[in-house]
């Protein structure tokens, strides 16, 4: 008596588990290890890059606009008289290596860089915390001399910047970014200003819908690199997401639209209200059909 | 008594073993079609799990929202941001048993219909789909053809993109499972 009960107990606890194995053998399954997408909107924070990159194949066009100063009265509109643009065309060569041309109207100026993401951020078995991306590119100002008499180079009219992009998307709403950069001027306004200057980028965004964040870009510049008076770049603003276009609106102390420029020549002041209203505007084409894409489809399992 | 108790346990345990035959897969095809009339959209994901026991006549499947590739890299940033919130609700998940009394133990191809629960946008629906079974060695395969309206998910379409996106899409799906050794 006493081993039918054990069989039958034997018998119950084997069928028990037998009704879980489908799902106990699904739940088992170990999720793979999945890429962290679309920390920011768009390729910048506000002024300063971000890790977020063009996708390959896809071509970006980016038009920015910077108006005058808000301080600068009713008459001057609070500034909308005045407007500098940046037209850039940034090109995805690859999902993680982006290239870029621009000019912009401050300073007559062309820059160009190369964007390179070597590390992305992921979750599951063997995630990456952060993403890491590095920005290298040059600017050329290509306004006549400031001083025609003198024996002027072209090399003088070069400048260089390197940047490494360290971002974490916290979670879906919160993202992080710090950004170290240091930038070159072959050419200085006085002896005793360094070539070089180094700043530490701060910035993030904090999504407050499915299509609108608050985003804030900032950067730290230590005494003692340069000799004329210079502002740190604070900018805040918006991203609208509205289906191709990313809208960017935004207000700064800073007129440059590029990094030499954001870096070595802000001079406006908050407090005083030497903010500038600004917006970019994103649109991207999209040149190549994706190789993942097509191999899906020719795919049978 | 010692080998009566043995003979309960062995029998006991081959009578399961036969009955709880599980077929898995990781592969697979899922294609969606949006025909609205400004704009086609396709995605295809190859890359989920699936699970089907042929005790219960049970399947289990899971996809990974981001698995799902487009042709065009901002259609899956859309997707994946606006409309399924990937980061939020990170898998679709079928989950249904076959109504039909259909013999799967052996070769043969069966048209059934399966009930049960789609979830998808962490928005659960009770549905039946129709689809073929087909038992060839040791492998099941499944396909099926069904349409998902977008709204039983609470999956929104703001204004500005109607026309683009159609309300009801098409999926077809396809997998092919393989006996599981232990």
């Amino acid at each position: 008596m006493r081993n039918w009960l054990i069989a039958c107990l034997g018998f119950l606890a084997i069928q028990a588990q037998a009704q879980d194995d489908l799902d106990a053998m699904m739940a088992n399954i170990k999720p793979e290890k999945v890429k962290v997408k679309n920390a920011f909107k768009s390729t910048r924070i506000l002024n300063f890059h971000s890790t977020e990159m063009v996708a390959g194949g896809v071509l970006d066009f980016r038009i920015l606009h910077r108006f005058g100063r808000l301080n600068s009265g009713v008459e001057n509109l609070f500034g909308l008289d005045q407007a500098f643009v940046r037209l850039s065309l940034d090109y995805g060569l690859t999902d993680n290596i982006t290239v870029g041309l621009g000019r912009s109207a401050v300073g007559k100026e062309v820059d160009g860089f190369v964007k390179w993401r070597f590390l992305q951020q992921s979750k599951g078995p063997g995630a990456m915390p952060v993403s890491l991306v590095y920005v290298a590119g040059s600017v050329i100002n290509t306004a006549s001399w400031a001083n025609p008499d003198r024996i002027n180079f072209f090399s003088s009219r070069l400048s260089f910047y390197h940047q490494l992009l360290i971002s974490r998307k916290f979670s879906e709403d919160l993202t992080l970014q710090l950004s170290p950069i240091w930038v070159h001027r072959n050419l200085v306004p006085a002896n005793a200003d360094q070539n070089g200057v180094f700043g530490l980028g701060i910035g993030g965004r904090m999504k407050l819908s499915k299509r609108i964040s608050f985003n804030a870009d900032y950067c730290y510049i230590p005494d003692g690199q340069m000799t004329q008076p210079y502002k740190m770049p604070l900018c805040l603003g918006f991203d609208v997401g509205t289906g191709g276009h990313v809208f960017q609106l935004q207000f700064s102390n800073a007129l440059g639209m590029n990094e030499k420029a954001l870096v070595t020549q802000t001079t406006g002041d908050w407090l005083n209200g030497d903010i500038h209203f600004g917006f970019n505007i994103s649109r991207v084409f999209t040149l190549k059909t994706k190789k993942a894409f097509d191999e899906a489809k020719k795919s049978s399992w | 008594m010692m080998k009566k108790l043995l003979f309960f346990f062995t029998a006991s345990f081959l009578t399961v073993a036969a009955s709880a035959q599980v077929f898995m897969s990781k592969t697979g095809k899922v294609r969606f079609y949006s025909d609205a009339p400004l704009e086609k959209i396709e995605a295809i994901s190859t890359k989920f799990a699936s699970g089907f026991s042929l005790e219960k006549k049970k399947l289990i499947v899971k996809i990974p929202i981001t698995s799902f590739q487009f042709k065009d890299p901002l259609m899956m940033e859309h997707f994946n941001e606006n409309y399924m919130e990937s980061g939020k609700y990170p898998e679709a998940i079928l989950n249904g048993i076959i109504n039909e009394n259909v013999d799967l133990s052996k070769d043969g191809s069966f048209n059934v219909t399966l009930t049960g629960t789609i979830e998808m946008h962490g928005v659960s629906q009770q549905r039946t789909f129709k689809g073929v079974v087909k038992r060839t060695g040791n492998t099941i395969s499944l396909r099926s053809i069904f349409k998902v309206k977008l709204d039983d998910h609470k999956i929104s379409i703001p204004k500005i993109v109607v026309g683009k996106i159609a309300e009801e899409v098409e999926v077809t799906f396809e997998t092919e499972l393989k006996l599981n050794e232990k």
